[in-house]
């Protein structure tokens, strides 16, 4: 009997203790959606400013990347003011040297990087964490997606930090020659 | 009063629970890189000890003596979520470094420690009075131990740079290795001025 | 191959205790002496494996499906509270010889902040239930390397002339300190 009391206090317990949780979760729920979403909108407007608005393509809309480290995650095609395509944001991932690096790099319809960033990355703190600073991502804006893009010829790595600048540029890289070869299929 | 001002002070310095206890080091080692993360960690950790102090203190009475220990959890687990979420809400970018280390609030001693030494045996008072000391102690340790990390390790201090030039950053002191150096040599600062103090208090009769 | 670098990578690379900074308070308390420091190895992998697979299941058939992620912790923490009771019950019942060995030290795996962050990073990172296991043995491991590292360490120095300063609990975080810039060689090792 004594072990049914107990039991049922239990119950009672974890049941308050749920329901409170739900209350703070369905309140909580549209603040953090609400947060993701002017995030997102925030970063691309980042890498892409001339754009007003972007339309995400589903992921059966887009081919992958054939690559066994390197993926593309997500497009958004950049919208301008009076409706027209002013280019795209690519979102992909790549494995730097201490995990995962994600990035989204913008591009215009003239075939111009116009801005990049990292958005997630596990490198080194002080040494390849240097790789979401300005100072780096700067060298990508402007250039073609013809250019080289590589370390040795168009970019310098960061002292310290080849790996995780390699990485980088080898993605971006990838993706601008994803792009050249795709991009009229999304138009 | 008098009382209340003993519980509070209490967990500062005499049973500080990083410093002298040696508990809740996890979080305090991990997140301490700069003084922002510190101080987010810290009020996190506080909250959740004044609400589940709280709430323990004021069921002590009813809750069977067996099943002390599963409801304990299911209180603190009820106050860390809640502080999850609404982090996740308000403070997306500290939520987001902060990573597990919030969830992770559930198994700091600290709390458990409390509910069951001194919550579960006191008035919903003086379970306030000794959280808030708690809570006051373990945020000035991680102040001391991020504000000392950030600024050896990255030259900063609360994301400011120093006013002056010339001091070359110790990487080190931000990475792994730099945690267990700077919070072993905290602690023996600590127990140092500690005997110190005791000593002097001897002298003059004050208990 | 993949799952040996995700075994490498929880072993060494990240560790948990050098690396990630869990089970900190079992690390310095328990490493007095080597004997205890493999037994509580032990007794960690055993729940931790458990755990891990446990919360798989809870996670991506009931968790997930129902949209209650938000009740992870709560539920998480829970599991792993009763299943270091039902394992102690059963050694000392079944397995008396085995329990002899670790059972003293299930109690204190409750708290064990290693065994909790295991269960966020797997639900976190997406693994599958190999993956978990995987990664579950890898960190139990990792936790028990250092702790024998650690213990050893302690046994060497205990007759040492440490500065009087950093005598007791700061000179165990300076070794630590060491060991961690060791396993700092280990980055970017499995990717």
């Amino acid at each position: 009997m004594n072990v049914l009391r107990l039991g049922f206090i239990l119950m009672l317990v974890s049941a308050i203790s749920a329901g409170a949780l739900s209350y703070v979760f369905f309140q909580t729920k549209p603040i953090i959606e609400q947060r993701k979403a002017e995030d997102t909108k925030r970063v691309l407007l980042e890498v892409l400013p001339s754009a007003k608005s972007f339309k995400e393509l589903n992921s059966s809309e887009f081919k992958p990347l054939d690559d066994s480290v390197m993926f593309i995650t997500n497009i958004y095609l950049g919208i301008g003011s009076q409706d027209n395509p002013v280019g795209v944001a690519i979102k992909g991932v790549t494995v730097g040297y201490g995990g995962s690096i994600v990035i989204l790099i913008g591009i215009s319809n003239d075939n111009k990087i116009t801005g990049i960033e990292i958005i997630e990355h596990k490198e080194t703190p002080g040494l390849g964490s240097k790789i979401a600073e300005k100072s780096f991502t700067g060298m990508f804006v402007s250039k073609t997606l013809n250019d080289p893009l590589t370390i040795k010829d168009d970019l310098t790595a960061i002292a310290g930090a080849t790996k995780s600048s390699q990485a980088v540029a080898k993605l971006v890289k990838k993706i601008a020659d994803y792009v050249l070869k795709n991009r009229e299929a999304w138009r | 009063m008098k009382q209340l001002w003993k519980d509070f002070v209490n967990g500062i310095i005499s049973e500080n629970a990083v410093l002298k206890l040696m508990i809740g080091l996890c979080p305090v080692l991990a997140i301490s890189t700069t003084v922002v993360n510190g101080v987010g960690m810290g009020l996190a950790t506080t909250f959740v000890l004044l609400g589940s102090n709280l709430t323990i203190a004021l069921i002590r009475n009813i809750v069977p003596k067996e099943i002390r220990i599963p409801v304990f959890i299911i209180v603190i687990a009820t106050f860390v979520t809640i502080t999850d979420l609404s982090m996740a809400a308000y403070f997306p970018a500290l939520h987001k470094t902060l990573g597990i280390f919030i969830p992770l609030i559930v198994v700091n001693c600290i709390i458990m420690g409390r509910a069951e030494a001194f919550a579960s045996r006191n008035t919903p008072v003086r379970a306030i009075a000794d959280g808030l000391g708690m809570g006051i102690g373990f945020i000035l340790t991680l102040i001391l131990l991020s504000g000392a990390r950030e600024l050896l390790g990255n030259g900063t201090i609360f994301g400011a740079s120093l006013p002056f030039k010339g001091f070359e950053p110790a990487l080190i002191m931000i990475l792994p290795p730099g945690a267990f150096f700077a919070i072993g040599i905290m602690i023996a600062i600590f127990n140092n001025l500690f005997k110190l103090k005791r000593d002097g208090g001897h002298k003059h009769g004050s208990a | 191959m993949d799952l040996l670098k995700l075994f490498i990578a929880a072993l060494l690379v990240n560790n948990i205790v050098l690396m990630r900074f869990l089970a900190l308070c079992s690390y310095v308390g328990m490493t007095a002496e080597p004997g205890p420091a493999l037994g509580i190895g032990w007794a960690v992998t055993f729940v931790m494996v458990l755990a891990g697979v446990v919360t798989w299941f809870l996670n991506v058939f009931v968790l997930q499906p129902l949209g209650l992620t938000f009740l992870s912790t709560l539920i998480f923490i829970l599991v792993i509270a009763s299943l270091v009771q039902l394992v102690e019950i059963y050694l000392r019942k079944s397995i008396p010889s085995l329990y002899h060995v670790m059972g003293i030290y299930l109690p204190l795996i409750t708290t064990n902040c290693a065994i909790l962050g295991l269960t966020f990073i797997n639900q976190r990172e997406g693994f599958t239930l190999i993956q978990s296991i995987v990664n579950s043995i890898g960190v139990a491991w990792g936790y028990t390397l250092a702790m024998l590292l650690l213990a050893n360490l302690r046994q060497r120095i205990k007759h040492s002339n440490v500065p009087k300063f950093l005598d007791g609990y700061p000179i165990v975080f300076i070794l630590t300190a060491i060991l961690a810039v060791a396993f700092m060689g280990f980055t970017g090792m499995a990717k």
